[in-house]
């Protein structure tokens, strides 16, 4: 179902929920007219912005930048493991159906989420190694989730899964890419996503697409 | 003559770091502004400056014209960034009344000339501006706020945007046929 303009300037405007914003993006991938609704309306507010008045940055900030591209490491504080940085690679290059803007918005709340403080980024592994997306503990407990692509079939969604010692419980279902669970007390263990029937299902009904220790 | 921005980002796709260089030199400072409006702190503004460009450099062998201009393209990667860094740090003291303020009546028989988007807009389609799009409120935190009705806070909106995408046009239809802005 087509957008409606609304809900495009609410999505140009960056007010929608990360849930709506996806539902915005798949709508969008598939009507030109809608596509060129939202430039109109981005084109606009981007006019906002080059009409203020500039800020000078310190002259530092070209190089530091240009030192970032080139050693594509966190900004001071921690060097990301080569497995991590490439599933950070993927998330940002790898996936060849979604629409840029999704790319961005997912890429963007992956670094949101591992700047916060206490933050812990895993990649999340297939079976056979190859990383699936990222997922990134929270300090209340909470996941967020960032798959490299939405889920394979139409008539599936994401359900991610705690497995613990003493058994498994769902954190939640998601049919984007991302995904931010309720606040939890979970213990040592693992996460792990499976694909679902639309709703989740009360135990995964198949083999786990990745996994990641907590 | 100078390169488009379209061509600087084919460049960057290219790995040319000179080009995000270049392209770092002709938008950080009014990405900066836009930090430092939001998040009023210019440390993270300056960090989530950063994260945009480089953002941007990953993202360029995907830009594609037909979708967003170059500057649009990159003005709402900055965008979204400092949107993320304000949720999730949490919005800093904000007064409802402290926005851009308007300008003041003009004479109908004097001679205006627009230079700014922002002075397309009446008052109260600035305060909506200014809260949702730099500060983030949703329509719905918007009627609150203002104590409006959700269905008016949208026709203002609505109205809003509809001036400033007039304005766009305008100044895109202003434009010399050598390229340069008058």
């Amino acid at each position: 179902m087509k957008p409606d303009h609304d809900t495009l300037i609410a999505y140009a405007l960056g007010s929608l929920s990360a849930s709506e914003a996806q539902a915005v993006e798949r709508e969008l991938s598939a009507d030109p007219q809608a596509q060129a609704e939202l430039r109109a309306l981005q084109d606009a507010l981007a006019e906002l912005v080059t009409d203020l008045p500039p800020e000078p940055l310190p002259e530092s900030a070209e190089r530091a930048l240009l030192e970032r591209v080139r050693g594509q490491r966190r900004p001071a504080r921690l060097l990301w493991p080569l497995a991590l940085a490439a599933a950070v690679a993927l998330l940002i290059v790898g996936v060849n159906s979604t629409p840029w803007f999704q790319n961005l918005q997912v890429q963007n709340q992956v670094q949101a989420y591992s700047n916060r403080p206490g933050a812990v980024t895993k990649p999340l592994l297939s079976a056979s190694g190859q990383s699936a997306g990222l997922m990134v503990r929270l300090g209340n407990g909470q996941i967020f989730v960032a798959m490299n692509r939405p889920p394979s079939r139409s008539d599936r969604v994401y359900q991610l899964w705690f497995i613990e010692a003493a058994g498994i419980r769902s954190l939640g279902v998601f049919d984007g890419r991302s995904f931010e669970s309720a606040r939890a007390a979970l213990g040592p263990g693992k996460v792990g996503i499976t694909l679902e029937p639309p709703g989740g299902s009360d135990q995964p009904t198949s083999a786990p697409l990745a996994i990641a220790e907590l | 003559m100078e390169e488009s921005d379209e061509q600087l980002i084919a460049r960057m796709a290219r790995r040319d770091e000179a080009a995000l260089a270049e392209l770092h030199r002709r938008y950080a400072p009014y990405l900066m502004a836009l930090g430092v409006r939001m998040l009023r702190d210019r440390e993270l503004a300056q960090q989530c400056v950063q994260d945009a460009f480089l953002n941007a450099w990953n993202a360029s062998a995907r830009f594609d014209a037909r979708l967003a201009s170059a500057k649009t393209w990159l003005v709402t990667i900055g965008h979204r960034r400092m949107l993320n860094a304000l949720r999730s740090r949490g919005p800093a003291e904000f007064a409802l009344e402290e926005w851009d303020a308007p300008t003041p009546a003009r004479d109908l028989d004097e001679r205006v000339v627009v230079r700014r988007a922002v002075d397309t807009l009446d008052g109260e389609e600035r305060q909506l501006i200014e809260l949702a799009f730099y500060q983030g409120y949703t329509h719905q935190e918007l009627a609150l706020m203002t104590g409006k009705p959700l269905g008016t806070v949208k026709t203002r909106l609505r109205s809003a945007l509809a001036r400033l995408k007039q304005h766009f046009l305008d100044r895109q239809a202003r434009v010399s046929p050598s390229g340069e802005q008058p």
